[in-house]
């Protein structure tokens, strides 16, 4: 088998590069991380100095995920045998554990980390993953929102918890968090299109106006986010067929759809061949 | 083997029984007019394409729609199926737009809608979530027969020797299990081949579903390309014969019964067939429904 700098013709320094860039960007293209690291730390491991050590963690995090537990148990051992009794090799030491689905062992590594370190986040964090996993969304709810009241500002939470609510069908809580969400972040086009569309799922009349306005906000930020342009279509032909309102604004949303069906089409004759079917 | 059948559906049905008194005889014709009315067939092109999106986004729920190119009445023959989302299920307008456009395509192009697949992100968990009956509910208006498919995730090891789902048909406004009896699988070996060769190629990312589609409109959802890469793959032996599926069905219900010491002409096979094979796994398979 071809290794990665053979088919594509980079150097290390280059794939060193690109694990950073995944790693700052929170990629979890997690095949192409172990073929690129595994790589990395097997030839040119005398090159990258103290990188290696993060390179290690990265790798076995991703070789988690792939599976690949031969990968995992070497690059856990060389964190354990450099940094031994540090909190975070102790993480990746429960996250190993978890991938094992030994969830137990795995609640219970946690929790020596958080005997030591009470606001070790990561930890509580991995717990409620844990809950997740087992499917138990109720419990692992109302574990992070009482992480969430202790760490307020803790983005990364508050989405994981408007996903899980969304899960559960509760929209209007799921509302709530992306609120949150895009107070911190005003200038996030894909906060306020998710916003959208759980106002839009939530249905009626004031939901589905403001659905219409979130997602030409989030037009604004990015006249090419499609899904925004769609919503936008369907929100406002929606006001515009329903009974309650009055003549101005079914005039005002007709406009709005018309406008959004045009852009929409622009957008496709612009990019493909074939036209948009249904609009 | 020649696909006409010398002798009328009914002789045929006949055979598998024997005739012990005139009642038994008109129960048994019956029953097995109901099972070809309540069979549905699975074609390679729909399980692979499935198979392959639930393998594209691992830690993603992911569905799908099953299309039909055979008309209304009889079994249920599912030629193909269209990859829907891998984000946010459970939201509404994403969902509803990618059913408005996969309805206008498949009027189109001859086709209908005749169910929805859906694998969950949960391996331990593979039962219908709230949206997926939903959105099935709202298929069957449009559909008699339509048919829900759970792809068991648990089931997908490497080497897993028999097909990963579990199908739900419609009865008095409920969902439940399907009889596994009715559930076809033509070649299921070289189904399940062709989708580990694409999975081992990486093939599998040329799937585009609707989600990848509006992230980047150039991509095409109706996947012509994958469409085209299969069915170089699948053997001119599995190809429909002349007159559709309700023919085929009849043949393996006649070859099934007489499996036992005679040649097969065709490998198709029903998950009932597979009884016939004397695998242990499979009869445990079917013995344990969960």
């Amino acid at each position: 088998m071809a290794s990665v700098s053979e088919m594509y013709d980079v150097t290390w320094e280059e794939m060193r590069d690109k694990l950073r860039k995944w790693r700052e960007d929170n990629h979890r293209n997690s095949e192409q991380i172990v073929d690129v690291g595994e790589e990395l730390i097997n030839e040119h491991a005398s090159k990258l100095g103290d990188d290696i050590w993060i390179i290690y963690e990265q790798v076995m995090i991703a070789a988690l995920d792939c599976s690949r537990d031969d990968l995992a148990w070497t690059c856990l051992q060389e964190l354990k045998r450099q940094f031994p009794g540090s909190q975070r090799v102790k993480r990746l030491a429960g996250m190993r554990l978890e991938a094992l689905e030994k969830y137990e062992d795995a609640s219970k590594q946690y929790d020596s980390i958080l005997q030591d370190d009470p606001t070790n986040t990561a930890a509580r964090k991995r717990k409620i993953s844990i809950l997740k996993a087992q499917g138990k969304s109720a419990e692992a709810i109302r574990e992070l929102n009482e992480y969430l009241e202790q760490f307020v500002g803790d983005q990364e939470a508050w989405h994981e918890l408007s996903e899980l609510y969304i899960n559960e069908h509760d929209y209007g809580k799921a509302a709530f968090c992306l609120e949150e969400l895009m107070m911190t972040n005003p200038h996030n086009h894909l906060y306020c299109e998710q916003y959208a569309e759980v106002k839009y799922t939530q249905g009626g009349l004031e939901n589905l106006e403001l659905s219409r306005k979130y997602f030409a906000q989030a037009l604004k930020l990015n006249n090419r986010n499609m899904r925004a342009l769609f919503g936008l279509y369907m929100s406002a032909s929606h006001i515009a067929a329903s009974p309650k309102v009055n003549a101005t604004v079914k005039k005002a949303n007709v406009k709005y759809a018309t406008w959004a069906t045009n852009q929409i089409n622009r957008a496709y004759q612009g990019n493909v061949t074939n036209r948009v079917p249904g609009c | 083997m020649s696909s006409s059948l010398p002798w009328p559906l009914s002789m045929h049905l006949l055979m598998l029984r024997p005739k012990r008194n005139g009642r038994w005889w008109r129960r048994s014709l019956w029953r097995s007019v109901e099972r070809v009315m309540g069979e549905v067939e699975l074609s390679c092109l729909a399980y692979v394409k499935m198979y392959l999106h639930a393998c594209l986004f691992p830690r993603c729920s992911v569905n799908g729609l099953l299309l039909s190119s055979s008309p209304a009445g009889g079994a249920v023959c599912v030629t193909d199926c269209v990859p829907l989302l891998h984000t946010h299920l459970p939201l509404a307008p994403i969902t509803q737009l990618a059913l408005t456009q996969v309805d206008v395509w498949c009027a189109q192009t001859q086709q209908r809608i005749v169910g929805y697949y859906q694998a969950n992100a949960c391996v331990s968990d593979s039962s219908p979530t709230p949206c997926a009956l939903k959105i099935a509910d709202k298929i069957a208006e449009q559909c008699n027969n339509a048919v829900l498919l759970m792809i068991d995730g648990g089931k997908m090891s490497p080497d897993y020797r028999v097909p990963p789902i579990v199908m739900y048909e419609r009865k008095d406004t409920r969902w439940t299990l399907k009889d596994k009896h009715t559930i076809m699988l033509r070649q299921w070996e070289e189904t399940r081949d062709i989708a580990s060769q694409l999975l081992d190629s990486g093939d599998h990312s040329l799937l585009v579903d609707f989600d990848s589609h509006l992230d980047d409109i150039t991509r095409d959802w109706t996947n012509q390309k994958l469409n085209a890469k299969i069915a170089e793959l699948v053997s001119p032996a599995n190809a429909l014969p002349p007159g559709g599926g309700t023919v085929s069905i009849v043949t393996f219900t006649w070859s099934s019964s007489t499996a036992r010491g005679r040649q097969q002409n065709i490998n198709s096979m029903s998950i009932n067939h597979m009884l016939l094979e004397n695998s242990q796994e499979w009869r445990n398979w079917l013995r344990d429904p969960t």
